[in-house]
Formats: structure tokens, C-alpha cells, sequence
């Protein structure tokens, strides 16, 4: 067990020099360059020189690349090439914003999505099954740039209980709008895992003998067939966290939010390289964290699995 | 996790005995995953259709005298900002929609198929370096990336699918691994392999066409999540180039009309949301069915 | 037969969700009107935070950085410059209370005695001539130097021959003199500008790196920089000494809402004190009377236009460009999609400025006369010209100009739009690339018609300087020469007038249209007063009754 924990561990660093090495070369291709915005418009074209030689952006690809990770690697990720922030206070200031919207969109999963992938598959091929199928893949096949503005218009301007968008003072009620919309988008895959895999269990002959003993429905289901069904339903909630983690940049955009996605969009665009390569890097090392941690959940729910 | 997906594959393997047929036979009584069949029939004989179907051209017959207007009897849908009728557009819409989800899907496969089977197949040091990569690329997040990717390229309808297409295939690269990596030990390759067939030819006619149930199943789900992302791609400007209508174009510039012109939204609205539900409700319905767990 | 009735259902609730949504919106233009308007009778009272919002981070704010529009417009909260302008666009005082002018290129400022930076400091004329000669200081890499290159002896101090700028003389503590090399009709005018702006030098070399004067900003303007949390709010508080007396507000706040809808949807809930009404909701606060009376409307300084790369073919021929002049209705365009927030624009000179001609007129929509310009050069309808049309993507662009190419296919161009993002599009824009035509506006930096003129069509000025088109006539040149050297006011304005003539004999560009701004604000917002300089508006007449 912990030859392995280390052996993933360091797994990381090849993973993480890569995501580097991919998002560098990316950013090297894209037309368009930071000085421009930093020099605006009617700027000389030694102006924009200038710039573009102070930041180094004339330089050789492997040059720019070794500067950029002999810094980071001492933890330095640089300050955005625009406003000069450091882009590490921007991230440590962002990543709460991004971790109370993923935690409220995730209860937001677990309860929507589990609830109603329990219904359908007790009640499969029943009226009731089509009926919150189908609510639920409505709401997730309407886009978010659509569906958030709806919420923020029935919710927050009609009927006034919720506030529109941006964070306010921090309180999760700021929370509760972009929860619904991200989290209604999970909670569809996970319910349909959760009947899938509930409908398999249903089918094995442990739970046929609990109905033959004569139990009641109720306890057929939530205790032998729930806890069965439980391991994959488990594991993709947690990859659901770590997809949640790494932030939503629409939903971040429509509902003014300060998270890390809208953060990291924002800077692709601007081609602000510090503020992209310390987004990508950390979202990466976020997501790698949120598997390996899957993996031991895994182990420890189910001994069986040995690692290799 | 990895070697549970392999145990159940090799499950799938040995109970199946002619699983398209069982599997189509499922499908058929499936009364959801029908309905979803027939939607998706629906849209394609749209989208093939679009031009015999559409009452006015979706681009060239404007008229600025006459924008905005609701749905009348001489345009079911209402006109856009120019005059357009918006039904045609919406028509028109479905060919772009539908080539998004399909385009990109035959990237993600193309990519996601040829490495999966070279890594399941060959194993040791290719296995490796793919695997390797497709951890990087997991560690990405997807539409983030696929926006970075969108710039670099330039705008355009074949960034889209590029874009789209490229973020997922290490997922299904990891679909395709497992599965061969399961059947490259199965008694009918070995028997192949014993008759001298070349490993190409293992991996074409024996191993790919045995491992396609869960390929058709998560290429469905993603079809319409292409479709979604277009629209995501659209709000920031990176979707299909203007004129060419697209759902995710039309419900974009609808959404500011939100209160005075509903009608701009909604019905391309609809027609995303009927697609997607479509394709889930029959991508949900190939799960059921080629599950070979499922007992009748 | 279920998958229609299935199908029947989901119709059936997107419907209802329609009908609520324009059920609400009638339900809402009902309310009575409240018949209270903006009254001048009340007295002022001062307190309140002003609650408003920003579409997008700004850059920065450092005077000498700051170039797009947004983060002028904060500067000038935060700082002073000489002179200010006035609603209409005129200069007026500021931190110089007088000025003369004894010669075509001298002016002495008489700078006011009571003016303190938000840290104590007092102002003197040395933070005149540092800020100026900071500009220019090639160490600082502004890339403003434009604004004052036209300085006396500014050319060896950028050069690095000259320990100071010889045009910028300190005659007392609060008596000020610039020189200039020649006359530069415009100079005045430009010290309004965001890079004019004056900086206290303790706060700037504070700083072991110049660029963290950015994220701690002092001037002596009405606001003090308090908190700017990216991506989220700016926060500013009033600042009680202020030289003019103190702004009534005791701060404001904006907020990040980079969505436009969002922005609406803030405003109804009630949680903003300005809306920027986006087109497409303008009618509906015009017919409804809660917001009625509180809407305000003034024309900007944005002149939007179709530039037309006349450096290739096949704009290098005026008929090919008059051709595409004539082929675009624009009124029908504007008034369609822009209703009431734009006004077609005939030349670049705007109305507003001296020189502006409300009688003068470009091309009318004429396809006829358009049809036989392409006709002469062998183009049809059946055999278009084909032309690549670039732009900055944005739902508002797509929507101006997808007619616009609809119109010219009618007349016998094949227009390909090309739709990028904005950094991408801004390279091409610079360097040109492979596009024919492209679509921008163009905004005052200071109000000149020269502003106008000079960067859009001086050949000196081709790329980045402005004229993006490329346009180059040796009698433009010589005219505005001509124009910039000119000290009679009249004279010059005529010249001015002269050049607009040329450039829209010549179609070198088709001029599109002026932008409208409507804006609403809470009834409790009193005695607004709507700029047209984009950085004229300092906050210091709006006050709050609540």
C-alpha cells in the first residue's frame, strides 16, 4: 500500500511536467500576444517591442519554458504579465469561491442524483421512472448560459428569495443558483449510474432470497441492495468532485463568481501565459489529488482490489 | 479500478453468445430507448432534409422591416433580428448541430481507438507511453482545454470538432485498452494468432469488433454533450463562424431577448434539449440492452 | 403515437416557460409609475455608496499604463489631471485653476495651492514635470510617450541625451511651463488624458518594482483606491479632502458581472444603482413606466466603422470601395438592430465636435449605383467579388454585421465573415493579415476632430498607430500637416473639414454609426450627469437620497 501511494505520488510529477509542456507549447502556437492589451491601441510598434522583449516573450521556446519551470518548481508560479498580481495569491484567493461552489453542487448531486436513480430503478419502466427521467434530462439539456438565467430571473428578480449572482459577503445562499445549475448537470450521469448499478443488484440472487425470506421492500432495497450497488456509485461521485474542483467556467461567468475556471478562461484569452500555466498546473495537480484519493476510498471500501 | 473493469469484461466475454442479436431484441421491447431511437430518426431525416423542409432560405431571405416578429402563420417560429424565419433556421440548425455531435465523436473515436487498441494490444513500453499520456490529458480540464485548443487553431466550424473531439479521447482510449487487454487472451485470438493471422488483423476482425458495445454506447451519451458544448462554445464566441445558423449561435444571441422576443430562444431551445434528450434516453436503452447482465 | 404525446409534453413546458416569462414582463409594466422625477430643487446630501458594476477587470492603474477605456475612466477617480472636460466634451479646469497661451507653443499653467495626494502629500508642479517626464522616461516603458513627444527637448530625454525634458520648466510651486517643439493645436486637450493623469513620486518609487504602484494607486483625485479583489469588486471610498470639496458619495462599489444579461438581471432585482441598458432590453424600460423616468441618453464619441484595406486590391480601387459604401443600407441596419442606442454616422468627424457638419452627408444606400461600380470592374451578383470581412467576435458584432454582409452578397460581393477573438482579431488589425475588410469603432482620446483625422489617415500612422486601413494620399498628409501647425482655431477646423471631405470622396472607409448610451438608474439616484469623454466623469455631482 504505500509502495504504491509513493509510487503515484511521484507518477505526478511526469503528469504534471507534461500538462506543463503541452499548455506551454499551446500558448507558444496561439496567435495574438499579451502586449498587445498591455500596450492598447494607437501604441507604436516599438512600444509593443519593448513590452515583448521585457517579458521575455521573443525568446526561444525551451528558454522560456526552463525559466518559467525553474521558478515554479521552487513554488514561484510568476505574476500575471497584465496586472502584476502574483498568481499564486490569485489562486489561494480564488480556489474558496470554486471549493463552496463544487461542495453545494456536489450534496447537490449525491441527493438529486442518487434520489432519483433509486426511483428508477425500483420503479423501472414505471410512469413514474419516465416522469423524473425525463425532469431531470430536461434541466440538464437545456445549456447553462439558458438555464442559469432562468433560475436568476424566477429565483432572484420575480420571486426575490435568492440573490442573483456574484458572492456578496461569501454566504453559501450566493451559492445556491450556480450549485443547482452545475450540480443538476452531475446528478443526471450519477443517476443513472446509481440505477444501472442498482438495477444489476436488484437482478442478483442475494436480494432474491432477502425477498423470498419474506423482508420488507424497503429494507430489500436500502440495506442489501444500496450498500451492494454503493462501490461504483461511490467512485464516480468522488471523480465528480474532482471534475467540480477544477471549477466551471460558464457557470462562473453567468453567475459573476470569482472561481478558478472564469480565472483561467479569462487569462487564455488575455494570453496572460503565468496566469494559464499556474491555473493548469494547480487544476491538474487538484484533479490528480481527487483520483489518487478515489483509488484509496476504493481500496479501503473494497479489499479485494490489490495494488499492482 | 482498472482491474475490475478487466474482470468484468472478461464476465461480458464468456455469457455472451450472439449478444447483437439479444441486445437488439432488448432494445426493441425498451419502450424509452424506442422513443429515443425515433427522435434521433427524426432529426436526421431533418437535418437530410433541411432544405426541402425549410419554408425561406436560413440566411439569404431577410428583411429588416419585418424583425423580431412573433410566430405567426407565416412563420411558425417567428423572425430574428433581421427578418429571418426562425423555423428555417432552426431546421438548417439541426445539420450543424448533428455534424458537431457526429464529427467530433469520429475524432474522439479515431484517436481514442487507435491508441487504446495499439496500448491493450502490444502492452509494455507503448502501453506505457499512451497510458502516460492520457494521464496528462485527464489532468486537463476539458472545456478550459478545449477553448485553449479552439484559439490556437482559429475559429471555425472544423475547430469545433477538433477541439470537442480531441479533449475526450483518453477516456475512451482507456475504454478501448481495457477491453482489449481482456480479449487478447481470449481462446478465439489465441486460435487466430495459431493460424498465423497478422497482429493487424488480430485487432481489426477480432478484437475491435468484439469490444464495440461499450464504444456505441459512450459515443451516443457524447453526442450530445458535443451538442451542449457547442452552445458553451458559442456564448464565448469560439462556436461555427456567422452566418452558418447553429442551435448554440441562435439561443446565444436569443438569450438577451429573453423577455422581448422569447421565441428566439426557446425553440432553438427546444431543439437542443429534444436532441439531447434523444440521444440519452437512447444511449441509456443501448446500456440496458448490451449489458449482457441484464437477464430478461 | 407516445413519442409524440412524450414529445407534445416537452413542447408543452418549454411553452409554459415562455409564457411565464413575457406573463411576468406585462405583469411588471402595469405597476404604477411613481411621479417623482430627477429633481435639481432637493438639496444635495452627501453619504451613501454608489452601488455600480464593471463588464471586465481592468488592467491597471498606473496613469502611465492605463490605455483602455475602462481603466481611464478609473484613473480619473483616483487622480487629477491639469484640466478636466465637461459634459459636452469641453476643457475645463482641474489641478491648473488658469492657463495662457503667449505664443502658438507656449502654455502656463496656474496649478491650484490646495490639492493633496490621498497620502498627505502635498501637490506641486514638480509632480507635474515628474509624472510628464515619467512618461516619457524610456526606463518606464509608457506606451503613451505620444502624448508628450510633441514636448520640447522630450525627443533627447527619450534618447537618453537630456537628464530632463526641456519643454517642461517649473517657474514656482504652483506655476507651470510647457514648450512645445511646434505648434500641436490638440496639446491642451490632451493633458486630459489617462496618462496625463498626476502621480506623487514617493508613492511610485515606494516600490522596488514600479509595477506594484499599480495595485496601490494614490492621487489627489475624489476616490481613494480601496480594495480590488479581481474578478469581483473595486472598491473606492471618497476622499474627504479633496481640493474641489469632497465627492457627495462616501464610496463606491463595483462589482465584476461580465455577463450583460446577468448585469440586467442585477439591475431588476434591484441591487445595482446604473444600468447600461444592452439594446436589446431597451425597449422594454422605455415602455415601462418604474423605469421610465429614470432613464438617461446621450451620444458617445465611438464612431464605428468598416475599414477597407486600401493598401491591395481589390480596395486599393475607390469604386470598389465606393461600391461597398453604396451597397449597405445602414439606417435599415442601425434602426434595426440598434434602435434608438446609435445614430448613423456620416464621417469620422462626430457631432459634438468643432467641425462636425449636421448637413454633411456620405453615401446613400443605392445598390443600383453599386451594382454598376462592380459591373465596371466585371463583378456580378452571378460572378461576386469575394472579400474577407474580419471582426472581433461578440454576439453585438454578429449582429450588425451579418446584414451588412447579406446586403453587399445582394449587390455582387461574396462576403466571408470571419468571426475572432478579440487578441487574435487585434494582431491582424495591426499587422494586416489576409482580410480585405475589417469592423471597429473608434473613440476619443481627447475631444479634437484631429483625434479624428490625424491617426485614421496619416500615412505615418499605418498599423497600430490607427490607420488600420492602410489609406495613404500624399494631400491627406499634407493637409493635416498642415492642420496640426495651424493656430487659428477657425482655420484649422476648416482644414479639418476640407480632409473629411477627401477621405469620404474617397470612401475610405464606410463610417457605420455613433453609439447611443442609455442608462437607468434607482430612483433614489439624484442629479446624474452623463459624460461624453469617457473619462470626463469624475463621480462628484451624483448623490444618493436614501
Amino acid at each position: 500500500m504505500l509502495t504504491y501511494l509513493t509510487r503515484r505520488v511521484l507518477l505526478l510529477i511526469p503528469v504534471m511536467i507534461g500538462v506543463s509542456l503541452i499548455t506551454f507549447f499551446l500558448l507558444y502556437f496561439v496567435p495574438g500576444d499579451v502586449a498587445t492589451t498591455i500596450v492598447g491601441d494607437r501604441a507604436s510598434d516599438e512600444a509593443i517591442e519593448k513590452v515583448r522583449a521585457e517579458l521575455g516573450l521573443d525568446d526561444p521556446f525551451h528558454q522560456r519554458y526552463i525559466s518559467y519551470m525553474s521558478n515554479a518548481i521552487r513554488g514561484d508560479l510568476g505574476k500575471s504579465y497584465i496586472n502584476h498580481r502574483r498568481v499564486a495569491d490569485e489562486i489561494k484567493r480564488r480556489f474558496p469561491v470554486t471549493i463552496k461552489l463544487a461542495s453545494l453542487s456536489f450534496l447537490i448531486t449525491v441527493v438529486v442524483g442518487t434520489t432519483v436513480g433509486i426511483i428508477s430503478a425500483v420503479k423501472q419502466n414505471t410512469l413514474l421512472d419516465r416522469f423524473v427521467r425525463s425532469i431531470t434530462l430536461i434541466g440538464v439539456s437545456t445549456p447553462v448560459i439558458f438555464f442559469g438565467l432562468l433560475m436568476m430571473y424566477i429565483f432572484g428578480v420575480w420571486l426575490k428569495i435568492l440573490p442573483v449572482s456574484g458572492i456578496g459577503n461569501g454566504s453559501f445562499k450566493y451559492f445556491i443558483l450556480p450549485s443547482t445549475v452545475l450540480g443538476l448537470n452531475s446528478a443526471v450521469f450519477n443517476a443513472r449510474l446509481t440505477r444501472s448499478c442498482m438495477l444489476e443488484v436488484i437482478r442478483q440472487d442475494y436480494i432474491r432470497t432477502a425477498r423470498s425470506k419474506g423482508l420488507s421492500e424497503r429494507v430489500v432495497i436500502y440495506k442489501h441492495a444500496l450498500r451492494n450497488a454503493m462501490i461504483p456509485i461511490i467512485t464516480n461521485m468522488i471523480m465528480t468532485i474532482g471534475l467540480l474542483l477544477v471549477g466551471s467556467a460558464l457557470t462562473e461567468i453567468v453567475f459573476s463568481l470569482p472561481g478558478i475556471g472564469s480565472y483561467t478562461m479569462q487569462a487564455v484569452f488575455a494570453r496572460d501565459i503565468p496566469v494559464v500555466m499556474g491555473c493548469f498546473l494547480f487544476q491538474a495537480f487538484i484533479f490528480v489529488f481527487a483520483n489518487l484519493f478515489v483509488d484509496i476510498a476504493y481500496a479501503i471500501v473494497n479489499p479485494r482490489i490489490k495494488f499492482n | 479500478m482498472e482491474s475490475t473493469k478487466e474482470i468484468m469484461v472478461e464476465e461480458k466475454v464468456k455469457k455472451s453468445n450472439n449478444p447483437w442479436v439479444i441486445a437488439m431484441g432488448r432494445l426493441r421491447r425498451d419502450k424509452s430507448a424506442m422513443h429515443g431511437l425515433y427522435i434521433i430518426v427524426f432529426l436526421t431525416f431533418i437535418a437530410v432534409f433541411a432544405s426541402f423542409l425549410s419554408p425561406y432560405h436560413p440566411i439569404n431571405d431577410f428583411n429588416l422591416d419585418r424583425a423580431f416578429e412573433g410566430p405567426s402563420y407565416q412563420h411558425w417560429f417567428g423572425t430574428d433580428w433581421m427578418g429571418r424565419d426562425v423555423l428555417s433556421r432552426v431546421l438548417y440548425g439541426s445539420r450543424i448541430s448533428l455534424t458537431v455531435g457526429l464529427a467530433s465523436r469520429l475524432v474522439t473515436l479515431s484517436i481514442g481507438i487507435t491508441l487504446g487498441a495499439i496500448a491493450g494490444y502490444f502492452r509494455g513500453i507503448p502501453d506505457m507511453i499512451i497510458m502516460r499520456i492520457a494521464e496528462i490529458m485527464d489532468a486537463f480540464p476539458n472545456f478550459l482545454f478545449a477553448i485553449a485548443i479552439s484559439i490556437a487553431i482559429g475559429p471555425g466550424l472544423y475547430t469545433v470538432f477538433f477541439a470537442l473531439g480531441f479533449v475526450g479521447w483518453s477516456g475512451m482510449c482507456r475504454l478501448i485498452r481495457g477491453q482489449v487487454l481482456a480479449l487478447r487472451e481470449m481462446e478465439f485470438v489465441e486460435a487466430a494468432r495459431s493460424l498465423g493471422a497478422s497482429d493487424t488483423r488480430i485487432i481489426f476482425k477480432e478484437i475491435l469488433p468484439n469490444c464495440m458495445a461499450p464504444v456505441i454506447i459512450s459515443t451516443t451519451m457524447g453526442i450530445s454533450s458535443a451538442i451542449m458544448s457547442e452552445a458553451a462554445l458559442s456564448f464565448l464566441g469560439l462556436g461555427a463562424q456567422p452566418p452558418t445558423p447553429t442551435w448554440g449561435s441562435m439561443m446565444n444571441f436569443g438569450r438577451q431577448y429573453i423577455y422581448n422576443a422569447p421565441h428566439l430562444v426557446i425553440f432553438p431551445g427546444i431543439a437542443i434539449a429534444l436532441t439531447v434528450y434523444g440521444f440519452n434516453l437512447f444511449g441509456d436503452g443501448l446500456r440496458d440492452a448490451l449489458d449482457p447482465r441484464m437477464k430478461d | 403515437m407516445y413519442k409524440r404525446k412524450k414529445m407534445s409534453l416537452i413542447l408543452a413546458l418549454l411553452m409554459i416557460f415562455s409564457i411565464f416569462i413575457t406573463a411576468c414582463s406585462s405583469e411588471e409594466a402595469v405597476t404604477t409609475p411613481p411621479d417623482e422625477t430627477v429633481g435639481n430643487a432637493e438639496a444635495s446630501k452627501y453619504g451613501g455608496i454608489y452601488e455600480s458594476y464593471i463588464e471586465a477587470d481592468f488592467n491597471t492603474l498606473d496613469p502611465a499604463f492605463a490605455t483602455a477605456a475602462l481603466d481611464g475612466f478609473m484613473v480619473s477617480l483616483i487622480y487629477d489631471a491639469l484640466i478636466g472636460f465637461d459634459a459636452e466634451g469641453k476643457v475645463m479646469p482641474a489641478l491648473a485653476k488658469s492657463w495662457e497661451t503667449p505664443d502658438e507653443v507656449t502654455y502656463i499653467f496656474d496649478l491650484v495651492d490646495n490639492a493633496k495626494f490621498h497620502n498627505g502629500n502635498s501637490f506641486t508642479a514638480n509632480d507635474v514635470k515628474y509624472t510628464f517626464e515619467r512618461v516619457l522616461d524610456p526606463e518606464v516603458a509608457s506606451p503613451r510617450t505620444w502624448v508628450f513627444d510633441k514636448l520640447k527637448g522630450a525627443e533627447a530625454f527619450m534618447e537618453g541625451n537630456a537628464a530632463e525634458v526641456e519643454g517642461i520648466e517649473i517657474l514656482s510651486d504652483y506655476k507651470i511651463k510647457l514648450t512645445l517643439e511646434d505648434p500641436f493645436a490638440p496639446f491642451l486637450s490632451m493633458l486630459g488624458m489617462p496618462a496625463a493623469h498626476i502621480v506623487d513620486k514617493n508613492e511610485v518609487e515606494k516600490y522596488a518594482d514600479q509595477t506594484q504602484f499599480a495595485l496601490h494607486p494614490v492621487g489627489t483625485g475624489p476616490y481613494i483606491f480601496d480594495v480590488y479583489n479581481q474578478g469581483e469588486r473595486l472598491t473606492l471610498n471618497v476622499f474627504e479632502d479633496y481640493f474641489a470639496g469632497r465627492a457627495f458619495l462616501d464610496g463606491i462599489n463595483y462589482r465584476v458581472i461580465p455577463d450583460p444579461s446577468t448585469q440586467v438581471a442585477e439591475f431588476e432585482a434591484g441591487n445595482l444603482d446604473e444600468l447600461l441598458i444592452p439594446a436589446a432590453d431597451l425597449e422594454r424600460f422605455r415602455n415601462n413606466p418604474t423605469y421610465r423616468p429614470y432613464l438617461r441618453d446621450m451620444n458617445t464619441f465611438w464612431n464605428f466603422f468598416i475599414g477597407l484595406m486600401a493598401d491591395k486590391p481589390p480596395f486599393d480601387d475607390v469604386r470598389v470601395r465606393q461600391a461597398f459604401n453604396y451597397g449597405v443600407d445602414r439606417e435599415a441596419i442601425v434602426r434595426a438592430v440598434r434602435g434608438d442606442t446609435a445614430i448613423v454616422s456620416h464621417g469620422p468627424i462626430p457631432p459634438g465636435l468643432d467641425g462636425f457638419r449636421p448637413e454633411f452627408k456620405s453615401y446613400p444606400y443605392d445598390p443600383e449605383k453599386s451594382k454598376a461600380l462592380l459591373a465596371e470592374l466585371g463583378y456580378s451578383p452571378e460572378n461576386p467579388l469575394p472579400i474577407e470581412f474580419l471582426h472581433i467576435e461578440s454576439t453585438a458584432n454578429v449582429a450588425l454585421l451579418e446584414p451588412v454582409q447579406a446586403m453587399l452578397n445582394q449587390v455582387g460581393f461574396d462576403v466571408n465573415l470571419i468571426s475572432m477573438e478579440s487578441q487574435a482579431a487585434r494582431v491582424q488589425f495591426r499587422e494586416g493579415g489576409s482580410h480585405n475588410v475589417y469592423y471597429l469603432s473608434w473613440g476619443a482620446d481627447y475631444p479634437d476632430a484631429e483625434n479624428y483625422l490625424f491617426p485614421l489617415f496619416h500615412s505615418s500612422n499605418w498599423g497600430g498607430g490607427g490607420n488600420g486601413t492602410r489609406y495613404s494620399n500624399p494631400e491627406v498628409d499634407a493637409l493635416l500637416e498642415k492642420a496640426h501647425k495651424t493656430a487659428n482655431y477657425n482655420e484649422r477646423i476648416k482644414l479639418y473639414q476640407d480632409i473629411e471631405d477627401i477621405v469620404v470622396e474617397e470612401a475610405a472607409r464606410m463610417w457605420f454609426f455613433l453609439s447611443r448610451n442609455w442608462r437607468v438608474y434607482k430612483p433614489e439616484v439624484k442629479d446624474v450627469v452623463l459624460y461624453r469623454i469617457f473619462n470626463a466623469n469624475k463621480m462628484l455631482d451624483v448623490w444618493l437620497d436614501r
